[in-house]
């Protein structure tokens, strides 16, 4: 998941002749938001580093570049005082309580328009921050906190649903709340920090990691939703192309996988195609690596059922399965493979997984023994009817 | 594996269509399976053919069971909730406008929607996996990296040594 931000641009919305800047990459950290901007009327530099944080890709219309001429400054170069207002020639140069509110009004106004956030939303945002005076950082982790933990546990839910997700439909609706309510909390916090600068750097770093955690379960999220046709209600898909690549990547999250291989896979496609070569990949279930440990417990527990049913196993804990044999069909390939993994991820022996060419040698009566053959994928089943 | 008594195929996903195989032979109907065999591996030697067939007519739903936390369905089958009527009706011609090399839908037209982290399923519409396809000219670059080979088919012959394993 990337995290699309600007870099030391002027912003229309600065009020009194100030210019502000929006700067937005959190995860890369606050040494990218080290700007200053020329004062026109001292030639020092300006007072005000409004610092925001942009959660969806920011349009390419906000903000356009306006002058004046912005430059860049290294972060050594210049200190920030322990309320996080500049110091020009070691003195703290603060604006007043006046100043900063429209400041602090502008920057949430601005982060709002970018996010898509009403009014309401925005409302119940501040409200929460009120809640929490003078540490917007306590607030912003005290509504992700639960966030996280409502969207792992209703990913959960949902991967695991094959048919109807109809019962997931107001957890799903729930969390789109939620989420709303910690992005404008996360609007309405950054903005604060330009007032009273109770943000430190440490809680922007550790909001910026919670924020990157949310946003990319939330792009799984959209997908499971999709997937079970509840996409109504979580907010629609990522609108822009990129923002889309950014969501499959952040799906697919494998190291395996070269994110430089998407953009490549992307090019070949007529432009005019490109859209629907999304939808289709927006299609695909990436199975992670901790998809797969998933995949090989969940198979587990429903032959663990069957073999109990059938008489083969006792179904207590701690199964031995003495009179089950385990084996994949082919040596060395992605069967044997999840078989690895299926083994590891089950605490079962390895004694029990042969080989079939081992269980064919094997002079061990089979009359009263199960037969369990793993596999990763099985497109039509002939495969193992004939070899089998 | 027949002497066992009872075999059960855990694979972590299956196709509707290994499913529904699965279903036919349960209804004892082996005969259709037998024959699905035969032209799926392209057998044609008669006798083969029919042992085939007996084999699979002799399963018995008892002796033989499918458990699989998931079973897949074609991306633009209605079944598919994850897709729109419409999305469904334009990825299948997008697929279609794209047949780089033999495959647009996946092999045998499964129309897959699974991959996984070590390999994409060859049941996956072409465009995701395969080395062989080119398209104007230039040789296309799949999504998903797949290593694939002939050794375990009779075909294997017919293959250079160098042509055996690719991906």
């Amino acid at each position: 998941m990337s995290v699309t931000g600007r870099s030391a641009e002027a912003c229309p919305q600065a009020p009194n002749g100030r210019a502000f800047l929006g700067l937005a990459p959190l995860v890369g950290g606050l040494d990218a938001e080290a700007s200053s901007i020329a004062c026109p009327v001292s030639d020092q530099p300006c007072l005000v580093a409004l610092i925001f944080l942009s959660v969806a890709n920011v349009p390419s219309s906000f903000p356009p570049p306006t002058t004046p001429e912005i430059v860049p400054a290294p972060l050594k170069q210049k200190t920030i005082d322990a309320s996080g207002f500049e110091k020009v020639h070691g003195k703290t140069v603060r604006p007043s309580t006046a100043e900063l509110e429209t400041v602090q009004q502008a920057a949430v106004d601005n982060c709002g328009k970018v996010l898509g956030l009403s009014a309401k939303k925005l409302e119940q945002a501040t409200a929460v921050l009120r809640e929490h005076p003078g540490d917007p950082g306590a607030a912003l982790r005290a509504l992700g906190a639960p966030l996280l933990g409502a969207l792992d546990a209703t990913l959960s839910a949902a991967r695991s649903v094959t048919g109807n997700g109809e019962a997931l439909r107001a957890s799903f609706t729930a969390i789109e709340a939620a989420h709303a309510e910690w992005r404008g909390a996360l609007v309405a916090g950054v903005g604060q920090r330009t007032v009273d600068g109770t943000l430190s750097e440490e809680t922007f770093r550790a909001i910026g990691k919670m924020r990157a955690g949310i946003d990319s379960r939330m792009s799984a999220l959209r997908v499971e939703a999709t997937r079970l046709g509840l996409s109504t209600a979580v907010e629609a898909k990522p609108a822009t192309e990129a923002a889309r690549i950014d969501a499959a990547l952040a799906r697919i999250n494998a190291p395996s996988f070269d994110p430089a291989r998407l953009k490549g896979w992307m090019a070949q496609f007529d432009p005019a195609d490109r859209a629907v070569a999304l939808e289709a990949l927006e299609q695909i279930d990436f199975h992670t690596l901790s998809d797969v440990k998933k995949d090989v417990r969940d198979a587990h527990a429903l032959l663990s059922a069957a073999l109990t049913r059938d008489g083969f196993t006792s179904g207590k804990p701690g199964e031995l399965f003495d009179n089950v044999d385990f084996s994949s069909l082919y040596a060395a390939k992605s069967g044997a493979f999840v078989g690895y993994l299926y083994r590891n991820e089950n605490k079962i022996r390895s004694s029990c997984f042969k080989t079939l060419d081992g269980l064919g040698a094997s002079n061990t009566p089979k009359s009263d023994r199960a037969l369990v053959i793993v596999e990763d994928y099985t497109g039509t089943g002939v495969q193992f009817l004939f070899e089998g | 594996m027949s002497q066992y008594k009872k075999i059960y195929f855990v694979p972590l996903v299956a196709h509707e269509n290994a499913a529904a195989k699965f279903k036919e032979l349960a209804e004892g109907r082996g005969k259709q399976v037998g024959d699905a065999i035969n032209t799926e591996y392209g057998i044609e030697r008669p006798e083969l053919a029919a042992q085939i067939v007996s084999a699979m007519e002799s399963l018995s739903s008892s002796k033989l069971e499918l458990v699989t936390p998931k079973v897949e369905v074609p991306i633009t089958s209605p079944a598919n909730t994850r897709a729109t009527p419409e999305q469904r009706a334009r990825i299948g011609a997008f697929l279609d406008k794209y047949k780089v090399y033999k495959y647009p839908r996946g092999i045998g037209g499964a129309e897959g929607s699974t991959a996984f982290f070590f390999k994409p399923p060859n049941t996956l519409p072409e465009i995701f996996w395969t080395v062989k396809g080119s398209r104007d000219g230039e040789p296309w670059k799949p999504l998903f990296q797949r290593t694939d080979d002939v050794s375990e088919y009779s075909t294997a012959k017919y293959y250079a040594p160098g042509a055996q394993v690719w991906g």
